[in-house]
């Protein structure tokens, strides 16, 4: 690489880092700009939807997210990027509230303040309390809801998913003989399994563990989780706004890595699978 | 001013809004759990969708995958009316059939009869069907929760709604021609 363009990037703040602090704060804003990407992927069969019945302010709101997510990657530029996905992201729920999945809300609560933390918001201390709280405490409510709902403690969400869910859903088929008739204490030990280490990672998120296995444990899981559920676009925005939150960042080979699975998203495994088999 | 009081002012300023940004940020948590809690109650008592309205309860029974299926009188009898009828103005102004016991907005009935001119001053049944997994039998299936009934007397609609044990009606004008 050239010295200008070195120079360049430097100025852009993408260079190659000189210290580890800068390594951190580029890291960080790659797991903001992933975090950010991995919305409007999950709108992308929404957007011919809205393109069909003329809302176009939630197809140029898309077309923000994807500026606001390379804006976001740059020093300079990161806030006005995190305020661009504000404006764009309010937009949508004011317009799709009662439809507005999951996904989506989480990104709002998590993302959508973060320009409030200042031109070097990775740096923010407060932040990156308010992310780890907020993923605590959605983690601890997903377990409640679950504990709930009951179907984890029986096992029978997923006898339901290896019937009627999607191709790669079936993966845990194998282990109850007799699908049909309900689930089995094999299903059953997963979902509890499953439960539990929802609640233990909430837990040590509010009881502010950072600890750099336990984000490797919790990734490697998440990647699992979106392989299965074959839908990896909230399994990169939880990735990422775990990252985040950890105060560790996204180093590239994992952003890579999370882009292609956000590229896989779209033609989704499944559909692979079956043409495949 | 001495340099020392410049700092300290400065100390001042920025101690201010870290101040706030602490206080916004342990609000929004608060805010976060407390909605948590609301629609875990809501899921409980079966008023909502569970995969909607932010609660996190996706992924715990099968996406109810809600329908509108559309009944004519024929006599006495409610029969099915088929498949071409739109139902898309009503699903959006029912804020997409997420709340499971509340009555439609009238714009969802009057998006209905604009989208359907073919039922306008007849007699109309409306039945909402979600996907529904019972644990003991095992089972998978689809269930109607709800029912709309719509009659007319002249260009005045008067509705009836019926879901979760509980009824409510109403009526407005609306121009058949």
């Amino acid at each position: 690489m050239t010295s200008t363009a070195d120079g360049m990037l430097h100025r852009a703040g993408l260079g190659e880092p000189v210290s580890a602090e800068e390594q951190t704060a580029l890291h960080m804003r790659i797991a903001m700009a992933m975090a950010i990407i991995s919305v409007p992927i999950l709108k992308l069969h929404d957007t011919y939807a809205n393109w069909d019945v003329g809302r176009y302010h939630l197809v140029a709101a898309t077309l923000v997210f994807v500026v606001s997510a390379v804006l976001a990657l740059f020093e300079r530029t990161s806030r006005a990027g995190l305020v661009l996905f504000a404006v764009a992201i309010v937009a949508y729920v004011l317009e799709k509230w009662s439809a507005y999945h999951n996904h989506g809300w989480l990104s709002f609560w998590t993302i959508t303040v973060a320009f409030l933390f200042g031109t070097r918001w990775w740096e923010d201390e407060t932040y990156r309390w308010y992310l780890r709280m907020t993923l605590g405490v959605v983690m601890l409510g997903a377990c409640a809801q679950k504990i709930v709902a009951g179907t984890y403690l029986d096992g029978s969400f997923l006898t339901y998913l290896s019937l009627h869910g999607s191709e790669t859903e079936h993966m845990f088929g194998f282990l109850c003989s007799d699908l049909e008739s309900g689930p089995c204490v094999a299903h059953q030990a997963l979902g509890v399994f499953l439960m539990l280490w929802q609640a233990a990672v909430g837990l040590l998120l509010v009881a502010g563990v950072t600890n750099l296995w336990l984000l490797a444990v919790e990734i490697a899981f998440l990647l699992g989780a979106g392989l299965y559920a074959d839908e990896m676009n909230f399994q990169v925005l939880n990735i990422a706004l775990f990252c985040m939150a950890f105060g560790y960042g996204m180093p590239p080979r994992l952003a890579a890595l999370c882009m292609l699975l956000l590229a896989l998203d779209v033609v989704k495994i499944s559909v692979i699978v079956s043409h495949v088999l | 001013m001495s340099s020392e009081q410049i700092v300290e002012k400065g100390a001042g300023r920025a101690r201010t809004p870290a101040r706030a940004l602490k206080l916004l940020a342990g609000g929004l948590v608060a805010i976060h759990v407390v909605w948590i809690a609301v629609h875990i109650g809501l899921v409980m008592n079966e008023r909502i969708n569970p995969w909607k309205l932010g609660g996190y309860a996706m992924y715990t029974v099968p996406p109810p995958q809600s329908q509108v299926h559309v009944f004519t009188r024929d006599g006495e009898a409610w029969v099915p009316g088929g498949e071409g009828y739109w139902v898309f103005s009503f699903f959006e102004a029912n804020h997409h059939n997420v709340f499971r016991c509340a009555a439609p907005p009238e714009a969802a009935l009057r998006g209905f009869l604009d989208e359907n001119a073919g039922v306008r001053g007849k007699a109309v049944r409306l039945a909402l069907s979600e996907e529904v997994m019972t644990r003991e039998p095992f089972h998978i299936g689809r269930e109607i929760y709800a029912t709309i009934e719509l009659a007319w007397s002249g260009e005045t609609v008067t509705w009836r709604h019926e879901a979760c044990g509980e009824q409510s009606e109403g009526r407005f004008a609306y121009a058949v021609g």
